[in-house]
């Protein structure tokens, strides 16, 4: 009987994103996460007392050029070295870019796997032999797969690869191949990495994801860890999942049509998250609030959003452990400004202006002349791909129309009511 | 929509209060209610059931929050209707007349979904709102867009709500400037840039610092090798030439020792041992030797010694002898000395006696002794003797003093004169004392009578009007100040009426000067038609026609008449031109009818002032008449004082200034009397003083009237008479006191010479014994003294006797031991004398014993002498056996040879010390190599090579490896610490999530400032935009109501641009000028507020369901004129959109009844 952790995507010292400080914020609980997890990884391999870990790649960020990284890496393969655990790496498609890799001595219980052509390791003692590949460059179009040996039946077949397979969202096609080209090998187990999100692809053979270990931002939401796999007389007996996160990243919707009061909001909000902890196995959570439903006080929320958003910081923050990582407001009128826009009124004058105003990026520049000048004072950060400076996709040109519409609609007619 | 029926069931004071809104256009409903009738709680009522109740609310005192209910019934411009109320409730809060819930939905065709915000900002306004509206226009200068946008939408505030919006902007970011949130939170991020880039750790900085670690390590191991090497060669060396020296000393000492051959090893005490045996024979014989002569010397000195053992053995006796033969001595010596002082002393006692009694020998003197224990008494009685006779010179002394005194004081009490009574002069003497300093008081209240007469009279010529003395002044009959004040109060009557008269004259001529150029100026502008013409013009006319008829109908000739008519043109031509010329003035009188009533009203108006005029004028004449005879009074009033009176506001004051005057020369004239009173009292006084002084004799004449000078003088009269009687009281103490001395004199004297008497018997007892008579007191103390003298002497010449006697008793038994003793022991010194038998009997003593004490002395040193001598000759044996020992250990045979033995044993034993000492210092300096190994390689080496060797290899450790080495350590130490610090460290880390952080602040702050920003430009875009579309048909309404509601003060508005170019509103006066915002009262901008907001109400009209307007008692700051416009703009508007009025001013129901025009309704609460 032998058991072994697969691991992939560790990207250690990425750091968390969207998390904006603030007083309250459990800022030192979350400090390196990663590497938290990480090390949460090597306490697992050492409880458990596995015979190896299969790590299937991007042990760094790509563009990661800390050497502390990487000596901090090593430290932590080491304690398994000492603990008599044998590591296994693919480098994957951030890893090949990433200086670190290439150049870390490794400690003598870890094996990198060449990224010339495919490698296989024996372990004789437990009768087990690993087939792995590592990326030499970022961007690996082929197909590994296919120059992978064929399995070898006096041994527990074990293949690494770090692959979208035939393609995974949110994440790059790299190393593309299809179930079947892993099939065909007749391997006993196939440890992926690359995708972030826990998958078993496969029971027969299994062919798993295992996910990363530590959720980085909002779209990454859920438990994240490792598989812990055992395996008796060449067979596998059982497959685990294991939690390693330090912070776990939820949404919570909370519908808001039943609230008629403030109070009624908080209450809401409050058992909200308190749900969250509590099916959060005592983890800190960054929690996105999604508010949603049609209700009477919402224009009130449109009117003072970052008040409210402060509003529900405090909450989080008297329930601590919460890191609110921001509220989308998605509330909806009782009675829709369309309604209201039937009458002729300068308001509705307004309502309808607001509707057909181009809100492309360019026109927006040219509509607030400011905002050009914002644009060059930024970090380049800010203007990722992922999130752009001016996010024109039409979701968000509504939900900016709409939120423009509400913050107008409240401030001319709360202001009049507050006089 | 409308409202036809407001039904508030239970809401606040009401219960089933209805208010039929039902007319037959929509209609003006006025809702009035005095304060607290519920004004504000039916409008509360309304809003409730259009858009539901308050969760709180202030109307439940009456009806409990689930009791609360209204209802009412709406109809829309379609005829739809709805009948339904309204409860508090959450949910199904609409119900039909029968209770049954009813759809939320059921109310929206008639609400047109307007929201419950919308509705209040746009189909409400309340008198805050519209003066705020006012101020929002003022404040924005009336840029028409703004204003009208705010009127449009029913808002008053919307350049608040942008500069909200642009401040919120500009708090998120700004171009230039730290303190914005994004500002603040790109600069943190480039910090944090910052920091990562300082802290980050590259692959190629570690390995290079790894390499050379590595390098380094390696280089100073191979060094760290040679070092040893060479310290191992040198430290070799190093021993070897310290061990060379000693290799040759053990070698010389190990041949020294052969040289020595065979040798007795001696015990190594030995020759001590022998050296001790020696000394102990040398000494034992020289002692043996020493001690025999001396024994010798003893024996003899011994045998030579002899003496009386007898004498020695009586040696107390002898002692005892010699003591007493001292007494005997001093005995023969005392002896006739004694003897003749007692043949003087009995000499001198016989002498006394026969001071005291020569009749009696001294044998007899002993009848005398009992006398001296009477010498006490004697004594006793001689002092009392003594001062009985003081007692009685005293005595007589005294009585003979009294006598004297008694005599001189009866002479000078005879000489004296007699004492006067003067008891009446000292009571008008204390009457006199009491009125106090009254001449001084007296002259001080004169003066200042004089100098306050002088005063006054100053005051009084000041004052003026008026002269005369200060009496006069005092009876002078002056008006009462009521009188004169009567007067003041009457002229300025009389001054007020003709000012009065004045102005009144003034303004009429004003006016007459208007009207006239009022006229003028009608007049310049035409003639104007008057009625008068218009008849003078239809009289001729109807001449005219006249004369037509005549020449007409009958034919008649009127040519002369027509000549007359018209002598220009023929008759008809004429009469026309009279009936062209009657049309035209009855034309132009209605026509210019304003013209025609203004210039009849002026010319009415010339008249009436003149009028005016010509009454004041008439009005003017009377006061002057008035004034005349209000002088003439008044100088009457002050003709009896013969003065001429100024104003009576300036009489007034003399009156005032004049009592004051009166008031204080009163003062002085009531002083000056009671200066007056005192005087006579004075006067009194003093007569009774002198009349006193004249009873006593007292005659002084005393001048002036001061009564001070008298009353010293009487003062110092009873002084005297006062200190003669005490005289006369003292002189007849001191006769009695001289009478009281003379009789106890007497008594004194008689005590004392009964005493005398006494005494003298008792003196005469007290001698009794002596045998005398007639002796004084101091001859008795003397005869008692010499008898004790005499007695005393004849005991000592009797103690004397007895002393003699003792000194022959002793001699003689002394002289009988001696006596005795000599016999026995020295028979031969029998015949010497006692004296000199007993002292060579001492000396024959005093030899016996110091022969004694030598002898003794002899024996015991002999005795000692002989066990030395024993003790030697034990010794001495003892060491020649040890001597026997000594030689057989060294196997000698005699003890000369013993010396040689031992010292060639003792040499032998220092060589072999001598090399183990160089063996062990060997030992040491090879370290642990053996000294044989030693030997043999200081056997190989060149020993003048040695310290050359040994100096290049110290130079090579210390010179070139050592520092080498230590150069290498500093590498290591400085690498290695180096790479401890790149341990890892997650500072890059952190720092990159710090940035994450500050990047989704900055993320959110953006997305907040594109919005903000956003909505702000919306906002003003579409204000722009609503002012084009809206300008021009709402400015047009909205120009029509703000003549109405300003009464034509204005007569429109118009759209104007400023000074910027930016479009603003200005109003039109009638006369075509303008007017700005800024340039209207606050009333003017209200009503240009109020005139927006129904012109866009109207306006919407065209296009929308209408709502009912809510008007909350917006009138109350309107004057009563424009408060009836804007009534009958509502009542207007009214005909076409409902308006529902409240308002709790009556009013404001005065004003809407008299409302001609539209449908008004009034319902009071």
């Amino acid at each position: 009987m032998f058991r072994f952790i697969h691991t992939a995507d560790i990207h250690l010292d990425s750091p968390l994103k969207g998390l904006e400080t603030h007083e309250d914020a459990p800022v030192d609980e979350i400090r390196g996460a990663a590497r938290r997890a990480l090390d949460n990884l090597i306490d697992l391999a050492i409880e458990e007392e596995v015979n190896f870990v299969l790590i299937a790649g991007d042990l760094y960020d790509g563009d990661w050029k800390d050497y502390n990284t990487g000596l901090f890496f090593v430290r932590q393969m080491s304690r398994l070295g000492k603990a008599g655990i044998k590591v296994f790496i693919i480098s994957g498609n951030h890893d090949a870019v990433n200086q670190i890799t290439k150049t870390m001595p490794l400690p003598d219980n870890v094996t990198l796997f060449s990224h010339n052509k495919p490698q296989s390791v024996k372990l004789d003692d437990i009768g087990v032999i690993i087939h792995g590949q590592s990326y030499a460059s970022r961007a690996v179009a082929e197909n590994l797969v296919l120059q992978y040996p064929q399995h070898d039946s006096k041994y527990f077949n074990i293949g690494l690869l770090h692959t979208s397979l035939t393609g995974r969202e949110g994440h790059e096609d790299y190393a593309p191949c299809t179930l079947d080209d892993l099939k065909s090998k007749g391997y006993d187990y196939w440890a992926l990495g690359h995708v972030h999100k826990r998958e078993i692809v496969s029971e027969d053979p299994w062919i798993i994801f295992p996910g990363n270990v530590q959720g980085r931002h909002i779209k990454e939401t859920g438990a994240k860890g490792a598989t812990l796999v055992t395996v008796e007389d060449g067979r596998i007996m059982a497959v685990e999942e294991r939690a390693l996160d330090v912070l776990r990243w939820v949404i919570c919707q909370v519908d808001l049509s039943e609230c008629e009061t403030i109070d009624s909001v908080y209450d809401a909000i409050r058992q909200a998250f308190e749900q969250e902890l509590y099916s959060a196995d005592g983890k800190i959570l960054a929690l996105r609030l999604v508010l949603s439903g049609s209700c009477a006080i919402h224009a009130q929320l449109f009117n003072r959003m970052p008040q409210w958003t402060e509003e529900f910081r405090g909450i989080a923050a008297g329930l601590g452990d919460i890191w609110l990582e921001k509220v989308a407001y998605r509330t909806s009128r009782k009675v829709s400004l369309k309604d209201i826009t039937s009458e002729n009124t300068a308001i509705a004058g307004l309502l309808q202006s607001i509707d057909s105003l181009e809100l492309d990026s360019d026109s927006l520049l040219e509509l607030i002349p400011e905002l050009a000048v914002l644009k060059s004072k930024l970090p380049p950060g800010i203007q990722s791909l992922d999130e752009p400076f001016l996010d024109t996709s039409s979701d968000k040109i509504a939900e900016l129309r709409t939120e423009v519409q509400e913050l107008l609609i409240a401030r001319l007619l709360q202001h009049e009511g507050t006089r | 929509m409308r409202m036809k029926r407001f039904d508030m069931k239970a809401f606040g004071p009401f219960t089933d209060r209805i208010l039929e809104l039902d007319s037959k256009k929509p209609g003006l409903h006025i809702i009035f209610g005095a304060n607290e009738a519920g004004k504000s709680s039916s409008l509360r009522a309304l809003k409730a059931l259009l858009y539901g109740f308050q969760q709180r609310t202030s109307d439940n005192f009456i009806h409990a929050n689930n009791q609360l209910l209204v209802g009412g019934f709406l109809e829309n411009q379609d005829g739809r209707t709805i009948s339904f109320q309204r409860r508090k409730k959450r949910k199904a809060d609409i119900i039909d007349e029968e209770g049954n819930p009813l759809d939320p939905s059921a109310l929206a065709p008639f609400l047109q979904g307007v929201e419950p915000e919308i509705f209040e900002s746009l189909y409400g306004i309340d008198h805050g709102a519209l003066v705020r509206g006012g101020e929002e226009i003022l404040a924005q200068k009336g840029e028409v867009g703004q204003a009208l946008f705010a009127a449009g939408a029913g808002l008053s505030s919307l350049r608040d709500v942008i500069e909200q919006l642009e401040k919120e902007a500009s708090d998120l970011f700004k171009a230039t400037g730290q303190l914005p949130e994004i500002n603040q939170a790109v600069k943190r991020y480039k910090e944090l840039q910052k920091e990562i880039k300082a802290v980050i750790l590259s692959s190629k900085e570690w390995k290079d610092h790894q390499k050379a670690l590595k390098s380094a390590e390696d280089e100073r191991a191979g060094l760290e090798m040679e070092r040893v090497a060479k310290t191992k060669e040198l430290r070799r060396l190093e021993r070897l030439a310290r061990a060379i020296p000693e290799i040759g000393t053990l070698k010389n000492l190990r041949e020294q020792l052969k040289a020595l051959g065979d040798v007795i090893i001696l015990p190594t005490d030995f020759f001590e041992r022998h050296n001790q045996v020696s000394q102990e024979i040398r000494e034992a014989r020289s002692q043996l030797e020493r001690d025999s002569g001396r024994l010798k010397q003893l024996e003899e000195k011994r045998e030579a010694i002899s003496f009386n053992r007898d004498v020695l053995d009586q040696a107390e006796l002898v002692d005892d002898f010699h003591q007493r033969l001292g007494e005997y001595r001093k005995g023969q010596k005392d002896k006739p000395e004694r003897n003749g002082m007692r043949i003087t002393l009995r000499k001198e006692a016989a002498s006394l006696l026969k001071q005291v009694r020569p009749d009696l020998s001294l044998e007899n003197v002993e009848t005398l002794r009992p006398m001296l224990s009477k010498k006490r008494t004697l004594q006793t009685l001689s002092t009392k003797y003594e001062l009985i006779n003081q007692q009685l010179i005293q005595a007589e002394k005294n009585k003979k003093e009294a006598d004297q005194e008694l005599k001189e004081t009866n002479k000078i009490l005879a000489g004296m004169p007699e004492i006067l009574d003067f008891q009446d002069l000292q009571q008008a003497i204390k009457l006199a004392q009491k009125v106090g300093q009254i001449d001084e008081q007296f002259e001080k209240s004169s003066m200042e009578v004089e100098e306050g007469k002088k005063i006054c009279l100053a005051e009084l010529k000041r004052i003026g009007l008026w002269a005369g003395n200060l009496n006069e002044l005092m009876e002078l009959s002056l008006p009462l100040s009521e009188t004169v004040n009567q007067f003041e109060r009457d002229y300025s009557n009389l001054a007020d009426q003709k000012r009065g008269l004045d102005k009144d004259r003034r303004n009429a001529q004003t006016e007459f000067k208007n009207a006239k150029s009022e006229i003028k100026k009608v007049e310049y502008a035409g003639e104007i038609p008057s009625e008068e013409e218009l008849i003078r013009t239809r009289e001729r006319r109807e001449q005219g026609w006249q004369l037509l008829l005549r020449q007409w109908l009958s034919q008649e000739d009127v040519t002369e008449e027509s000549e007359a008519y018209d002598p220009s043109q023929p008759l008809p031509d004429a009469y026309e031109g009279q009936v062209g010329l009657a049309d035209l003035v009855a034309d132009r009188l209605r026509r210019e009818a304003e013209r025609v009533a203004n210039a009849a009203a002026f010319r009415a108006q010339l008249e009436t002032q003149e009028e005016i005029l010509s009454e004041c004028d008439r009005n003017l004449e009377t006061l002057d008449q008035r004034e005349k005879e209000l002088n003439k009074t008044w100088a009457n009033i002050w003709k009896p004082l013969a003065i001429t009176p100024f104003s009576p506001k300036e009489m007034s004051d003399w009156l005032a200034k004049m009592d004051k005057l009166r008031y204080k020369v009163g003062d002085i004239l009531k002083k000056e009397q009671e200066i007056e009173h005192d005087r006579k009292r004075r006067n009194d006084l003093r007569q009774v003083l002198l009349k006193e002084l004249k009873a006593l004799g007292e005659t002084k004449t005393l001048a002036g009237e001061e009564l001070g000078p008298v009353l010293v003088f009487a003062e110092t009269i009873v002084e005297g008479i006062t200190s003669q009687e005490a005289a006369f009281e003292k002189l007849k103490d001191r006769q009695k006191n001289a009478q009281k001395s003379f009789s106890r004199a007497g008594d004194d004297l008689k005590i004392a010479q009964e005493a005398l008497t006494k005494w003298q018997t008792e003196w005469q007892k007290a001698l009794s014994g002596l045998g005398l008579t007639e002796v004084s007191t101091l001859e008795a103390i003397d005869i008692i003294d010499s008898l004790q003298n005499c007695f005393d002497k004849v005991k000592e010449a009797d103690d004397l006797q007895t002393r003699i006697n003792g000194i022959d008793r002793d001699a003689g038994e002394l002289e009988k031991d001696a006596r005795s003793l000599l016999e026995k022991v020295a028979p031969e010194m029998l015949d010497l004398p006692l004296e000199q038998a007993i002292l060579q009997l001492r000396t024959m003593l005093n030899q016996a014993q110091k022969d004694s004490t030598l002898y003794d002395k002899l024996s015991e040193e002999y005795d000692l002498l002989q066990t030395e001598v024993s003790t030697a000759e034990k010794s001495l044996k003892s060491a020649n056996e040890q001597t026997d020992e000594l030689l057989r250990i060294a196997k000698c045979e005699k003890p000369e040879d013993l010396a040689t033995t031992i010292s060639r044993s003792n040499e032998y034993q220092r060589l072999q010390e001598k090399i183990s000492d160089t063996q062990a210092t060997l030992g040491k300096i090879g370290e642990g190599v053996p000294i044989e190994e030693l030997v043999r390689q200081a056997a190989e080496l060149n020993v003048d090579e040695l310290p050359g060797l040994i100096e290049s290899l110290t130079e090579d450790i210390d010179k070139r490896i050592n520092p080498e080495i230590n150069k290498l350590s500093q590498i290591v130490g400085e690498e290695s610490a180096r790479l401890a610090s790149m341990d890892g460290s997650a500072k890059a880390a952190e720092a990159a999530e710090k940035m994450e952080e500050e990047l989704a602040m900055i993320r959110r702050l953006v997305d907040r400032y594109v919005r903000v920003k956003l909505a702000s430009k919306v906002l003003q875009q579409e204000i722009e935009r609503y002012r084009e579309e809206h300008q021009d048909p709402v400015l047009k309404i909205a120009s029509k109501y703000f003549a109405d509601l300003t009464l034509g003060s204005f007569a429109g508005l118009r759209a104007d641009v400023d000074d910027s170019g930016d479009p603003i509103l200005i109003g039109i006066r009638p006369d075509g000028s303008w007017v700005t915002v800024e340039g209207m009262s606050g009333g003017s901008r209200d009503q240009l507020y109020l005139a927006l907001r129904l012109a866009t109400l109207e306006w919407r009209l065209e296009t929308s369901e209408a709502i009912p307007f809510i008007v909350d008692d917006i009138l109350v700051n309107f004057d009563d004129a424009r408060s009836k416009a804007t009534l009958q703009v509502l009542a207007d508007l009214s005909e076409r959109n409902q308006v529902i009025l409240f308002t709790h001013h009556g009013q404001i129901i005065e004003d809407a009844k008299k409302i001609k025009k539209g449908t008004v309704r009034i319902h009071e609460l």
